[in-house]
């Protein structure tokens, strides 16, 4: 059950995190952020069927996280959490196509280990 | 074709701090909201929902849906493998205010964590933000 429970967290949190990249990358590039400007960009993103989906996502991980919670400690969602970092990595390669040089590979690897750490 | 915002970056580098500031903040204050609650969240339904109304957990909330605005005009300018190791310091500024404002013992293997997420956010932030097509956002009614 707390696999099922962490596959639903990372599964979550890479949707939710692919699908609002995906969904601002066609909203097109936000450059005001005056009242008025936050104001049709909260608008746009209630309109926005892949930041929703996103939204939907980061729903089903949180709760997938509170109940993981509820059966096990934190600290056994630890290195999946931090793998999330590379995961994600390569999944931004593969699905929005975004060119990833050696650097952001490197880059990626110390956050994923340092989060490992500070969460351990 | 590609971004036309200041290739000096002034503005990605404002919202990445703001998402970063944000979370971390918004965190502190709702994880402080639900310290103060105690065990009164779990004791009944209508008791979880007053929560809502503490005021560190109102803050908070509205704090974090602002960095969560910040995070999606980040993502509308640069890439996902970008954004997400660079913001990933806010992990670094809520164990730092942790110690500062809550004195939290941070041992040996912490510090080490906050190093190595510093340097790998570095390493990500000297990398081009951008390196897929973007176009300006529509003024009147975004794309859906």
């Amino acid at each position: 059950m707390r696999w099922l429970l962490l596959g639903l967290i990372l599964a979550g949190n890479a949707a939710a995190d692919l699908l609002n990249a995906a969904g601002m990358r066609r909203h097109g590039e936000v450059r005001e952020f005056n009242p008025r400007a936050v104001g049709r960009l909260v608008a746009a993103v209630l309109r926005n069927r892949f930041v929703l989906g996103g939204i939907a996502a980061m729903a089903v991980s949180f709760f997938s996280l509170l109940a993981l919670l509820s059966i096990t400690d934190l600290s056994f969602a630890i290195p999946a959490t931090a793998a999330t970092y590379l995961v994600e990595t390569a999944l931004a390669r593969l699905i929005l196509k975004e060119r990833i040089e050696r650097m952001r590979w490197i880059g990626a690897a110390f956050v994923a280990a340092g989060v490992a750490l500070l969460m351990l | 074709m590609h971004s036309a915002v200041p290739p000096n970056g002034v503005r990605t580098s404002a919202l990445v701090a703001a998402v970063v500031v944000g979370n971390v903040l918004g965190n502190f204050s709702l994880s402080r909201g639900m310290h103060d609650l105690g065990a009164l969240l779990t004791s009944s339904l209508p008791a979880y929902l007053a929560g809502i109304l503490n005021p560190w957990v109102g803050a908070g909330v509205c704090v974090l849906i602002l960095a969560f605005l910040a995070q999606l005009s980040l993502l509308s300018r640069a890439d996902l493998s970008y954004v997400m190791p660079v913001t990933s310091v806010s992990y670094v500024g809520t164990a730092i205010l942790g110690r500062v404002l809550l004195s939290e013992e941070v041992e040996l293997t912490r510090w080490v964590g906050i190093g190595l997420i510093t340097i790998g956010a570095a390493l990500v932030g000297r990398t081009k933000y951008c390196t897929t097509p973007r176009k300006a956002a529509q003024e009147a009614g975004a794309a859906r």
